[in-house]
């Protein structure tokens, strides 16, 4: 196999599953026969440049289509698709938890912009609301991919990533807050057997919408006591 | 039955008989002095959906091969596909007759 068809390959994971077990050897085939063809390298970087531009017109258009067409014919579960929008408002209802929280107490979200004590260059709040931020569309993206997640190792892995919070819990809330947390968060992920591994990581997020600010004024005291300190 | 240009392309190339994906592809281009060039999703996406909707059918036939890749489909229409084809072909001869006088000065 070529540099070419190995690109060309991995530039078709755009499209639906189905697209490419139906056509991906066709449309490698086709994308071959026409850099053979091309006479030089102008031409070549043209064919180039016209199957990207196809494959981003076509692949959006496909996933609607298939999306549309299974959940009419057979039901959301066929070949892992799952419709976009329950997911959409899961991953959004954190959002309206702020905006409600943010209306209902004003400053409630203030210390999260306290920039005495900053990590990765952002003040303490934000940085830790972006790693929750990045957790929960890592959720949302690996729970609609779940046909992967069945295996227990896999599981296992997941789990443990959930749970690496936990010490930060253990010391800023105390040990049995953060183990009930702990084996509440397990079970759930185990009841859920990992299919609403998405809300399972989204939780966590929107209770750090809740908790967090009170955490960030606890976490930026601790540091300052310690700072004066030495 | 509403069809997009592309498939429209494809009914028209297949008209003239059976082909394969790249022959499809070089027989739109040629038709239309290069200004329409099916990509390979464009083209597999809308054969896929014309076989679907019964316009066309993957055919037996096999290249010679020491002619071309026996691994190449080749497509032809159905008798409904033959017939949306030539619906398509009048429609469209009706567009250019009806703009001929005022587009190329031809008595009508």
């Amino acid at each position: 196999m070529t540099r070419a068809e190995r690109t060309y390959r991995a530039l078709l994971r755009a499209y639906p599953k189905s697209t490419r077990e139906t056509s991906g050897e066709d449309m490698v085939q086709l994308l071959v026969d026409r850099l053979r063809d091309a006479d030089s390298s102008f031409a070549m970087a043209r064919v180039w440049v016209e199957a990207i531009a196809d494959i981003a017109m076509t692949a959006p258009r496909e996933h609607v289509t298939r999306r549309r067409a299974v959940k009419v014919v057979e039901g959301p579960v066929l070949e892992g698709h799952r419709p976009l929008a329950p997911d959409v408002r899961v991953a959004a209802s954190p959002l309206l938890l702020v905006a409600i929280l943010a209306l209902a107490r004003p400053g409630y979200y203030e210390p999260l912009f306290d920039d005495r004590v900053s990590l990765m260059g952002l003040p303490l709040g934000m940085a830790a609301l972006l790693l929750a931020a990045i957790l929960a569309m890592v959720g949302i993206l690996a729970a609609r991919r779940s046909d992967q997640l069945a295996d227990p190792r896999v599981q296992v892995v997941l789990l443990a990533g959930l749970l690496v919070s936990y010490p930060v819990m253990v010391m800023v809330e105390g040990l049995h807050t953060a183990v009930a947390t702990a084996m509440a968060m397990t079970l759930f992920v185990l009841v859920t057997r990992f299919r609403a591994l998405m809300l399972a990581l989204a939780v966590p997020f929107a209770v750090w919408l809740l908790v967090g600010p009170p955490i960030v004024v606890a976490l930026i005291n601790v540091a300052l006591i310690n700072m004066v300190g030495e | 039955m509403a069809l997009p240009r592309s498939a429209v392309q494809i009914l028209i190339a297949l008209g003239e008989g059976e082909r394969h994906g790249y022959a499809i592809m070089r027989t739109v281009e040629a038709a239309t002095a290069g200004s329409v060039k099916l990509g390979p999703g464009t083209l597999y996406t809308t054969l896929a959906r014309l076989e679907a909707e019964g316009l066309i059918e993957e055919s037996d036939a096999r290249p010679d091969p020491a002619v071309d890749d026996q691994r190449r489909r080749y497509w032809r229409l159905t008798a409904s596909g033959r017939a949306v084809a030539v619906e398509e072909v009048r429609r469209l001869a009706a567009i250019v007759e009806r703009a001929r006088p005022w587009a190329l000065g031809e008595e009508p």
